[in-house]
Formats: C-alpha cells, structure tokens, sequence
C-alpha cells in the first residue's frame, strides 16, 4: 500500500501543479472531447510543488480553481467487489487520509450500485464528509461538467472512479448571527 | 430518475444552511432559440430579482464562451463581484449533485440543453 500511497501524492501533486500552472499561463484551450493526449507515465512533480498554500490559516479560502475534464489516460485499478473499477486523482488540495476516504467511500458505493447514480454518490460523499470532518462540504458527481468554485485551504479534491467525475470541496461555515 | 429538487436539513450544523441536490440526465436536446437561450427552470431558493440576474448573466457567459468550466467561471465571478462572495458554479450535461448553501442563495436551471447549479456557501 505504501507505493499506491506515493503513487497517489506524486500525481495529486503533479495534477495540483498542472492546474496552477494552466491556470496562471491561461493558454487557449482547446475542447477536451478533441484532444488526444495520454499523460504519460513517471512525470517529475516540478520542484516548488507543495510549498505553495501550506501554514495557511485553517478555513482559510486559498485557492479558486476549476478542475477540468480529461480524456481517460492511464488510471489506477482498484480491486471493487470482484469487478475493476478506475480511479485517478486529478487534482487535490487535501490530507492524504481524507483523500483515501474519499475514494474508499466513492468505491463501495460504486459497488453497491449496478448503475452508477450520480445523486447517490454525491449525497453519500458529502453526508460522510459532512460527519467525520465538520460542514460544509459539497459534492458534485457526473460524466460532463465543468465548475468554478472556492474552496476551503485543504479541502478539493477532483477524482474519476469508473465513468464518473467528482469534485469534492469544503467552504467554510459562518455561524448564524443572532439577531435580536 | 426524478429530476426534481430534494430540500431538506442533511446534518448541517447551521440552521440557515440549506442542502440541495439536483440529478440530471442528457434527454434528447430541443432545438435552441438562433438568438436568446431558452431558461427553464427546474429549482430555486433565490428572489425573484436575484434569479433574473442569474439567468441574464448565464446567457452572457454562454454567448461569450463555449467551454463548461468558463462558463462556470465567468457566472460565479459575476456573482461574486454584484451579490458578495461566496459562490460556486457548475455547468454541465450530466451531473449530480449535493450541496449545502446559505437561505435564499441558491438556483438551478436548464439553459438550452446544458444545466447550471449556482449556490453561496462560506
């Protein structure tokens, strides 16, 4: 489990720099349904990933950011109730623990249903989330979709399992104002 | 698959938080309007004023751009900078959805065949 682990983080990174760096350069981009790229195997995190965010105060918003869809490149199979299923992190901004929960949770809900229900999963994810780590959390699940949203300083995560995409993200809670 | 909206407390710990959900599935795509984008809207906790800007900015963002996610981008920044941070966006043909968001912030509408989820949370 340890290599899947170091797998797992060096793509996050790889994934998290990438969408800085596309984001920052704002190159044209092309439509995702047109592209044929693979990435490639064994990339090589450049070396200011992971200092950037990190002492950031906790609920602190960091970071806008919109994770994009990619045509399916090489993914991580995960043994699921006797049936392959893929999963691939493509970007995070979060504890590893939390991210393994995640897709632990998105993977034995998978298994659970013989055909995927978006709704399900999102609810499943974020009621879990919601629970263990504090509110609010939100969860988006879907084959075609783009977002924009701002999230809390550790708490993204943009992932695939199986056909699916989903985003799971934290935004700070404001207490409610009493007013009398 | 029902696509209407579900309401209802889901844990949330704050009483003016909110959680919604929307599902929605690729049907067969009606024919688009050559100048305006039809709005249908499926489920609102949001004024009627606040709605209407929503639905005008969302036919801004989709004349000016082709791709979901800036779509999505130009939407939540509208919404940021005109009724205060913070809001998310999500566009798309295909997606569910579970969300916690603040009272009477929250809408989720059809434009010509694409769905549009916007809600303030933090």
């Amino acid at each position: 489990m340890d290599p899947a682990c170091e797998e797992l983080e060096r793509r996050s990174r790889y994934l998290s720099a990438l969408v800085r760096r596309t984001k920052f350069a704002d190159p044209p981009q092309p439509e995702p349904e047109a592209k044929a790229d693979v990435e490639p195997p064994q990339l090589k995190a450049p070396p200011h990933v992971g200092g950037e965010g990190k002492g950031g105060k906790d609920e602190a918003k960091a970071e806008e950011r919109t994770p994009m869809k990619k045509p399916r490149g090489e993914a991580a199979a995960a043994e699921a109730e006797g049936r392959k299923v893929a999963v691939c992190v493509r970007a995070a901004d979060m504890p590893l623990p939390l991210q393994r929960r995640a897709v632990r949770i998105a993977l034995e809900a998978v298994a659970a249903m013989p055909r995927l229900e978006s709704k399900r999963l999102a609810l499943a994810l974020k009621k879990d989330f919601d629970t263990t780590y504090g509110p609010a959390w939100h969860c988006i699940v879907g084959t075609s979709f783009g977002s924009y949203v701002t999230h809390s300083l550790g708490g993204f995560l943009y992932f695939s399992v199986d056909k699916a995409y989903v985003l799971l993200f934290r935004t700070a809670v404001q207490p409610l104002v009493q007013l009398q | 698959m029902s696509d209407e909206a579900r309401r209802g407390p889901a844990g949330a710990a704050q009483a003016m938080l909110r959680a919604s959900s929307e599902d929605r599935k690729p049907v067969g795509a009606g024919s688009p309007a050559a100048v305006a984008h039809k709005i249908q809207l499926k489920s609102a906790d949001m004024k009627e004023e606040m709605r209407q800007d929503a639905f005008e900015i969302a036919r801004i963002a989709f004349d000016k751009h082709s791709m979901e996610k800036d779509i999505a981008e130009y939407i939540k920044k509208e919404f940021d900078k005109n009724h205060g941070p913070t809001w998310h966006c999500i566009v798309g043909r295909n997606f569910g959805s579970y969300v916690t968001h603040e009272t009477n912030y929250f809408v989720y509408f059809y434009i010509d065949s694409k769905a549009v989820l916007l809600f303030k949370s933090g």
